[in-house]
């Protein structure tokens, strides 16, 4: 995992909530040795009480003091710090503890009297409950502890974040107090149990030591993997999402490239032709929601009756610049019945274009169980259906001559508010 | 009769403004709005008759809006406006609890009609929706058979929206069924109720392709 990809929406060194973390400098202010409890504390948002707690305890077993000493040499001074303090021989460290410094909080040596003899006196309370802090019974926790203290550390700030986040998100179910509390109470509470259950049994003593580290290893590399494989998974299923996001974006502007730009070219350059501009842009609307909006099924089966007469109207549109609506409800697969009376409504709908005058023409089929019902309906100029002179074939002819050479009837009927050519034909029997 | 008091909801500004100028003088445009957001803020704060309610808003679509406000505004009314032919866009938003649903290519005399009538508790169906209506009652025509009443059409629903299908404004539906204007209406109504109502697979399909069940 690299700090490039870590997707932090904040700045980095910015935890979740937004505050900036300082950084991990010993400060000489507040401090009662080296600064280094105080430059923690400082830098986790915690404490400095308890920061100082925890080194006096693990200091009973010799980890505390190491951590400390290894803290004290690794992490810089905070840069307008005083320069009085050095550590370079036995005499210095004994110095540092006794002299008095410049900016020192007050009663300095009886604080830090207090911590040392409270560090004993837990210890010794903590023993007698048969917690030994000089056994090896914490021995492995206590270096795991400063362990992932140095790990982070040295983590670079964006790392810190994102595992303060994780850290968040893991425990944000149980607490909303700081994520560091609930894992240590919850590690706490673990090996308290687990050092307790093993005391109280003298017969594992010897299964004792390499059960506890066992346990206390298992904890730790949980603690510090769960998240991180938490993250890995989360952005595996998040970088798939995207590819297919990618795909279907580049699917979308291909189609967009293909038809829409071209017809708006197409458009720009027509300017001056209202009906071909009219025509282009309703096919492209057509060809637009063809492709947005049709069923898959349609697509799969082929020629059925709902796209055959979807495609007339298409044609029809084209051909007399005039907007046709269609609505089909139910479909059948095409035979010969259905192809004529796609055809006669194709009729029924370029006379409409052809003589009404009206801008658009409703279409409307039923597939019925039964029969199909096909209705062209224009809202122009009607025309006196019994005087239909006879040279005009295509009423006659091509729709009621049509329909009834198929085994339906057509009628139409006319008036001052538009016409409308009914269709209607039984189904072919399925063989 | 006072004027019709609308709510504009689109996120294209180019839509609201033609939208606007094609109103007719019933109808009043107190508030436009661009997301759900703003949407459910401007109708809790001018509190309109009618919201004429774009299926595809940013944050979360149309439906969203009127769950966002009916709980508090009951009496306002929503007419959905698209230019989606998705069965699903449609009948979600309807099923949301839109009064009716029609085209952006609606005209203006058309469109405000249709505000009016939404406005007097009415239903408004196009063509397409009375379409999709048809298609997903399918099939158990009587309405006896049915376990629900909920789940079919009556005879006479059947014969309203397939006229309405034809391009049949009500009042030619009517005169052609040789009922009242006020019969037909009714009968939309109920249609619009079963729509809203009932738990035909096909609804439910159809809703929940766009979690607006």
């Amino acid at each position: 995992m690299t700090d490039g990809r870590v997707s932090d929406p904040g700045p980095a060194g910015e935890d979740a909530a937004g505050r900036t973390r300082p950084p991990l400098v010993r400060h000489s202010d507040g401090r009662l040795l080296a600064g280094v409890a105080t430059g923690i504390a400082r830098h986790l948002g915690v404490r400095v009480a308890i920061v100082r707690v925890i080194f006096a305890l693990l200091a009973v077993n010799g980890i505390g003091g190491l951590a400390y000493l290894a803290f004290w040499l690794l992490v810089p001074e905070q840069a307008d710090g005083d320069d009085g303090l050095r550590l370079r021989r036995p005499r210095d460290f004994v110095r540092a503890v006794t002299r008095d410094l410049p900016g020192d909080v007050p009663n300095r040596r009886r604080k830090l009297l207090l911590y040392v003899l409270g560090a004993v006196v837990g210890a010794s309370i903590l023993s007698g409950i048969g917690i030994h802090f000089g056994g090896s019974s914490l021995l492995p926790l206590s270096v795991a502890g400063v362990g992932a203290l140095l790990i982070w550390w040295s983590s670079p700030e964006t790392q810190r974040a994102q595992w303060t986040r994780d850290a968040k998100h893991y425990t944000s179910k149980f607490s909303r107090r700081g994520p560091l509390l609930v894992i240590l109470g919850g590690v706490g509470l673990v090996v308290i149990g687990v050092a307790s259950f093993l005391a109280a049994n003298d017969a594992l003593k010897q299964a004792r030591d390499g059960a506890l580290a066992i346990a206390a290893t298992l904890v730790g590399v949980l603690l510090i993997t769960g998240p991180w494989l938490f993250r890995l998974v989360r952005e595996l299923t998040a970088e798939r999402r995207e590819r297919i996001r990618e795909h279907e974006r580049a699917e979308v502007a291909a189609h967009v490239h293909d038809s829409v730009l071209q017809t708006l070219a197409l458009l720009q350059s027509q300017a001056e032709d209202p009906d071909a501009v009219r025509r282009l842009a309703r096919r492209q609307e057509r060809e637009l929601r063809d492709w947005l909006y049709a069923a898959p099924t349609e697509a799969d089966t082929g020629a059925t009756f709902a796209t055959a007469l979807r495609q007339a109207a298409a044609e029809v549109e084209d051909a007399h610049a005039i907007s046709i609506d269609v609505v089909v409800v139910g479909d059948a697969p095409l035979d010969d019945r259905l192809t004529a009376t796609v055809a006669a409504a194709r009729e029924g709908m370029v006379n409409a274009a052809k003589a009404s005058g009206a801008p658009n023409v409703s279409v409307f089929a039923e597939v019925g169980q039964d029969g199909v019902d096909v209705f062209v309906r224009d809202r122009g100029r009607g025309f006196d259906v019994d005087s239909i002179p006879d040279d005009r074939r295509g009423i006659r002819e091509s729709i009621v001559g049509r329909m009834s050479r198929n085994g339906g009837s057509a009628s139409i009927r006319s008036g001052p508010t538009g016409t409308e050519v009914a269709l209607t034909v039984p189904r072919q029997a399925r063989t | 009769m006072s004027a019709v008091r609308v709510v504009l909801v689109d996120d294209h500004r180019l839509v609201r403004s033609g939208v606007r100028a094609e109103l007719g003088a019933e109808v009043e445009v107190v508030g436009e709005a661009a997301d759900v957001d703003e949407a459910v803020r401007v109708i809790t704060d001018t509190k309109p008759d009618v919201v004429l309610l774009d299926v595809h808003l940013p944050g979360g679509g149309g439906g969203e809006v009127i769950r966002g406000v009916h709980d508090e505004l009951p009496a306002v009314r929503f007419l959905a406006l698209s230019v989606s032919d998705a069965a699903e866009d449609v009948i979600g938003v309807v099923r949301a609890g839109a009064r009716g649903y029609v085209t952006k290519t609606i005209d203006g005399p058309a469109l405000t009609d249709a505000i009016v009538r939404v406005a007097g508790g009415d239903a408004v169906f196009g063509p397409r929706l009375a379409g999709f209506v048809l298609d997903a009652f399918a099939g158990g025509t009587v309405v006896e058979e049915a376990d629900d009443e909920l789940d079919a059409l009556t005879q006479r629903e059947r014969e309203v929206l397939r006229l309405i299908a034809r391009g049949y404004t009500y009042r030619e539906a009517a005169q052609e069924l040789v009922l009242s204007e006020r019969t037909i209406e009714t009968h939309v109504s109920s249609v619009l109720r079963k729509l809203q109502l009932s738990n035909r697979r096909e609804l439910a399909k159809w809703a929940s392709a766009r979690r607006l069940v």
